[in-house]
C-alpha cells in the first residue's frame, strides 16, 4: 500500500513538473510572439512616412501605397503574424523602389527611413529566430516520450514555426510599373 | 595563404641577412667566452682535487652539461634580442604596416577583468605584445598571456596555477554596444542553474554543442550571432584547432584563444629561419588578426 502511494506521489509530482514546463514553454512562445508584434508595429508605424516620402517621386504607383495601407490596417486589426509578414515584405518592396529612382535614393528623409527600417528588420529577424527556438523546444516536448502523454492529457497543441520565406512566397505580390 | 607566405618568407630572408650575421657572430663570441670560462674553472677544480681522480669523469660530465645549458640560454637570449621581434614584425606588417610587436606588457589585469572571461585570478604574466590598426580602422592589441591564481599546497607553500594561457586580444570599436555579450566554450559547470542566467539558446545545434552564449538582451545577442557569424567561428575552430572565446562590452571587443604552449617561441635546436616554424607563427598571427577583423566587421555592420 505504502509503495503504491509513493509511486502515485512520484507520478503526480512528475505530471506537475511537466505541466508547469509546458505552461512555461507556451508562455515563452507568447512572449516571443509579442516581441515580434512590437517590432512589427514599430516598423509599420513608419509606413505613412515612407509612403509620403516615396509618393513624391513616383506618384504613378498609387495602387502600391493604397494596398500597403490597407494591409497595415488589416494587421492592426488581426495582430496575426502571417499578415504582419505580408505587410513587412511589402514594406521591403517599397524600400526597393528607391533603387529605381536615383533622386529618391539620395533623399535624406528616405535614407533615414531606410536606416531605421533596416534596424527594425534586423531586430525582427532576431525576434523571429527566438520565436522559432521557443516553438521548437515546445514542439519537441510534445513529440517526445513520456512528456507527449502529459501533452495529450492537457491538450497542448503543436505550434507553427515561422518561415519568413514561405510567408514571402504567399504574400500578394505588388506589381510595379 | 601558402603562396602569400612564400613571398613573405623570401622577403624575411632577404631583410634579415645582416641581422643573422650579427646574431651568428654574437653567439660565436659568447659561446667561446663561456667555454673558456668553464674550461678555466674546470681546470682549477681538477688541480685542487688532484688526489681525487675518481671524481674526474663526473666533474667533466657536469661541466659539459653546464656548458650546454649556458650555450642554449645565450643563443636564446641573442635570438630574442636581435631576431625575434624583427621576424614577428615582418609577419605582422605583411597584414598592415601599422602593426608592431614588442615585449611590453600592455594588457593589465584591469583590462582583462573587464572582459569577464575570468573574474577570480591573482596575476597576469604577459609577453609578445602586438599593437596596430585593423583594415577596418579599429585599433587592435594582441598579447600572449597567462592568467594565474595563487594556491597553497599541503605544506602551506604558495604557487601559481594557470587558469588560462593563450592569446588575448582587444579591438576598440567606434560604436558602443549597450549590452554585455559573452561567448565561451561549453563546459558542464556552465549548466549549473545559477550560471544559466542570461544564457541564450541558439538556433545552430553545432554551435550550441561547442559554445555557450550569454547576453543581457536576447534580441541584441541574436542580432550579433547570425547563422553566418556562428558558422565563421565554427570554421575557424575546425581549421586552426583553436576555440576562440568572445566578449563584447561597451566599445571593446575582447577575444581570447586558448593555446596550451608558448606560442611565438623559437626552438633553439632548429634553424634560425626554419620554414615550418615561421609558417606556424604566420598562421597564428594572421588567423587571429583575420577573425578579429571579421568579427568586428560583423558587429560594425549591425544597425545598432
Amino acid at each position: 500500500m505504502v509503495i503504491f502511494i509513493v509511486i502515485l506521489f512520484v507520478i503526480l509530482i512528475y505530471v506537475l513538473i511537466q505541466y508547469n514546463s509546458f505552461v512555461k514553454k507556451k508562455n515563452a512562445i507568447e512572449q516571443s510572439k509579442s516581441s515580434i508584434d512590437v517590432y512589427l508595429t514599430q516598423r509599420f508605424d513608419l509606413i505613412p512616412n515612407l509612403v509620403t516620402c516615396v509618393k513624391a517621386y513616383c506618384e504613378h504607383e498609387e495602387s502600391i501605397f493604397k494596398e500597403i495601407t490597407e494591409l497595415r490596417s488589416k494587421y492592426y486589426e488581426t495582430r496575426n503574424l502571417k499578415d504582419g509578414a505580408i505587410v513587412n515584405n511589402e514594406c521591403n518592396d517599397i524600400l526597393a523602389i528607391g533603387e529605381n529612382y536615383p533622386d529618391l535614393k539620395a533623399n535624406t528623409q528616405f535614407i533615414n527611413l531606410q536606416k531605421n527600417l533596416q534596424k527594425m528588420e534586423n531586430q525582427l529577424q532576431a525576434a523571429r529566430r527566438i520565436y522559432n527556438i521557443d516553438v521548437t523546444n515546445y514542439n519537441n516536448s510534445i513529440d517526445m516520450f513520456p512528456s507527449s502523454i502529459i501533452a495529450k492529457i492537457f491538450h497542448f497543441e503543436k505550434e507553427e514555426l515561422f518561415d519568413a520565406e514561405e510567408e514571402a512566397k504567399n504574400s500578394t505580390k505588388i506589381k510595379y510599373n | 595563404m601558402e603562396n602569400n607566405f612564400n613571398t613573405i618568407y623570401e622577403e624575411l630572408k632577404e631583410k634579415l641577412k645582416d641581422d643573422i650575421l650579427v646574431y651568428k657572430k654574437n653567439v660565436r663570441k659568447s659561446i667561446s667566452l663561456a667555454t673558456l670560462i668553464v674550461a678555466i674553472i674546470l681546470i682549477a677544480i681538477l688541480l685542487v682535487l688532484r688526489n681525487f681522480t675518481a671524481l674526474y669523469p663526473f666533474l667533466i660530465i657536469l661541466a659539459i652539461i653546464f656548458l650546454v645549458i649556458v650555450c642554449v640560454s645565450l643563443k636564446t637570449n641573442e635570438y630574442n634580442n636581435i631576431l625575434k621581434y624583427k621576424i614577428l614584425n615582418i609577419l605582422a606588417q605583411s597584414y598592415n604596416p601599422t602593426c608592431k610587436f614588442d615585449n611590453s606588457p600592455s594588457i593589465d589585469s584591469k583590462i582583462y577583468k573587464d572582459s569577464t572571461f575570468n573574474i577570480d585570478f591573482d596575476r597576469i604574466v604577459s609577453e609578445d605584445c602586438l599593437n596596430g590598426v585593423l583594415n577596418n580602422e579599429c585599433s587592435f592589441t594582441f598579447q600572449e598571456i597567462s592568467v594565474q591564481k595563487k594556491v597553497k599546497n599541503n605544506k602551506g607553500k604558495i604557487h601559481f596555477i594557470n587558469l588560462f594561457h593563450g592569446i588575448f586580444c582587444i579591438v576598440e570599436l567606434p560604436i558602443i554596444f549597450s549590452y554585455d555579450l559573452k561567448v565561451i566554450k561549453n563546459d558542464i559547470s556552465n549548466n549549473l542553474w545559477f550560471k544559466r542566467k542570461n544564457k541564450l539558446e541558439m538556433d545552430s545545434t553545432s554551435f550550441e554543442k561547442v559554445y555557450d552564449v550569454y547576453c543581457n538582451n536576447k534580441i541584441a545577442g541574436m542580432q550579433v550571432f547570425t547563422a553566418d557569424t556562428m558558422q565563421k567561428i565554427l570554421d575557424f575552430k575546425e581549421k586552426y584547432k583553436m576555440y576562440p572565446e568572445i566578449s563584447l562590452k561597451k566599445n571593446n571587443l575582447y577575444m581570447r584563444f586558448p593555446i596550451f604552449k608558448n606560442c611565438l617561441e623559437h626552438n633553439i635546436f632548429k634553424n634560425i629561419l626554419d620554414y615550418k616554424e615561421i609558417e606556424s607563427f604566420y598562421i597564428l598571427i594572421s588567423s587571429i588578426i583575420n577573425i578579429s577583423e571579421n568579427f568586428s566587421n560583423d558587429v560594425l555592420d549591425l544597425p545598432f
